[in-house]
């Protein structure tokens, strides 16, 4: 089954899971109605342009369900492959592609390798049962940790990164 | 079907003046170009340079050891994962680099929310714990906060920054929400649009769900700050060539400025 890539602004990565997908070409399209909303910048524009320059993709702009369906089309392809994204616009227009074409989303490996948190209420709460898998080598880092609390001083729990700021 | 835009460009200048013939709405909106480049390349040299353990302790300064690498996360050009794993590699003990992995989990954090709660990202998702009410707040950024003409030397010179170069340092941006929805009773929804349609690391996740913690609609209290806290942690370079050097709205203790911002609080 013959398949192109459609690359979206939230994976720009030249070694993204999606580049391994047998492909027969890829595009990227400027949403105009995207841009419009958003409000973008020249800054933001040139560099999405800039990362597009470094991965094999076709560069288009205007609407971009017609834009990567007629891509597919002019390109025999039965299938359409993109990554995975949480935003709305992104995930709508896979839904709209998905009303004539094939569309598999592609995602990559987890920051985080564990069961979903069930508390997102606040970060405090967020990285209370993410952490131990926050640093990827997890007994090891259990063992460590149990070494600097026993080597330190009894002087009351240890308050690690608390939710005191967020982080753009 | 649409023609392919150019691939080949002799230099960063030759680019941009393609761009804003190509997108002129966007260079109505700024023509600026950042001094940030985009693409993999320019990320590993980032990626080089990033120094997780100091990062621990300096990051609330201005001149702190950020690493800038938040565009390229923020359009996948480098993953979560890869950072923290290079980041581990690069400390002696994982333990110093833990308050960098949590900045990680922080994006992370706000991916999540915004899977599950998708354009609601733009609405109050609880109310002011101002004492205000969402209708005492303007909907519209003022425009001598836009134009850098407040008379205040640092949030002027953040606006430009942001304007100029696409990029704020993270307590910059924090002061600058503090300013325009404590200070000026803005509403949050009007700057986090203006900070999504400059920075280059622009995430509408992070961004308006750090503007909400700002504004108190997503966290217990609403965040401040006093002008010695914006003295200390930018070297002093904004308040030294300030006009309004020791009477500006910034000045004095956290228990009056939050007494002057939010009279009502204690009624709420």
């Amino acid at each position: 089954m013959t398949t192109v890539l459609w690359l979206h602004e939230d994976m720009l990565n030249p070694h993204a899971a999606l580049w391994r997908r047998p492909h027969a070409g890829a595009v990227y399209v400027f949403d105009e109605q995207h841009l419009r909303q958003a409000g973008y910048s020249l800054k933001r524009v040139m560099f999405i342009y800039e990362s597009l320059l470094e991965l094999p993709v076709s560069i288009r702009k205007g609407d971009t369900e017609i834009i990567v369906a007629s891509f597919a089309a002019e390109r025999g392809a039965q299938q359409i492959a993109t990554s995975v994204s949480v935003q709305p616009w992104i995930q709508r227009t896979v839904e709209r592609l998905r009303t004539r074409w094939r569309v598999e989303v592609v995602s990559e490996a987890p920051f985080l390798d564990c069961p979903e948190p069930s508390d997102l209420t606040r970060f405090a709460r967020f990285w209370r049962q993410v952490e131990p898998y926050a640093f990827g080598k997890e007994p090891w880092l259990k063992a460590r940790r149990a070494a600097a609390a026993a080597a330190r001083p009894a002087a009351g729990g240890r308050t690690t990164t608390q939710s005191r700021r967020p982080r753009q | 079907m649409s023609a392919e835009l150019r691939r080949s460009f002799a230099s960063r200048e030759e680019l941009a003046a393609y761009l804003q013939a190509e997108f002129p709405d966007a260079a109505a909106i700024d023509s600026h170009v950042s001094p940030i480049q985009g693409g993999r390349a320019a990320a590993e040299r980032r990626l080089a340079q990033m120094e997780p353990g100091r990062y621990g302790f300096t990051r609330n300064y201005l001149h702190g050891m950020v690493t800038r690498l938040s565009g390229y996360i923020r359009h996948g050009i480098v993953g979560l994962g890869e950072v923290r794993d290079l980041a581990l590699a690069r400390v002696n003990d994982p333990l110093h680099a833990s308050k960098f992995i949590a900045e990680l989990a922080w994006r992370d954090y706000w991916q999540r929310l915004y899977a599950r709660w998708g354009d609601g990202i733009w609405q109050d998702r609880e109310p002011y714990k101002t004492g205000w009410r969402a209708e005492d707040y303007a909907e519209e950024l003022p425009e001598d906060i836009r134009q850098a003409r407040t008379g205040l030397a640092c949030m002027d010179a953040f606006a430009k920054e942001l304007h100029e170069t696409g990029y704020l340092h993270n307590h910059a941006r924090m002061w600058v929400a503090a300013y325009v929805v404590h200070w000026r009773r803005v509403r949050w929804q009007a700057g986090a649009r203006w900070f999504l349609q400059h920075l280059v690391d622009g995430d509408p996740a992070s961004n308006n769900l750090s503007w909400q913690w700002v504004a108190s609609t997503f966290s217990h209290k609403p965040y401040f700050f006093n002008r010695e806290n914006l003295e200390k942690y930018s070297g002093g370079i904004y308040c030294r060539q300030c006009p309004w050097r020791g009477h500006c709205d910034f000045e004095g203790s956290y228990a009056a400025l939050g007494e002057k911002l939010f009279p009502r609080r204690s009624l709420a």
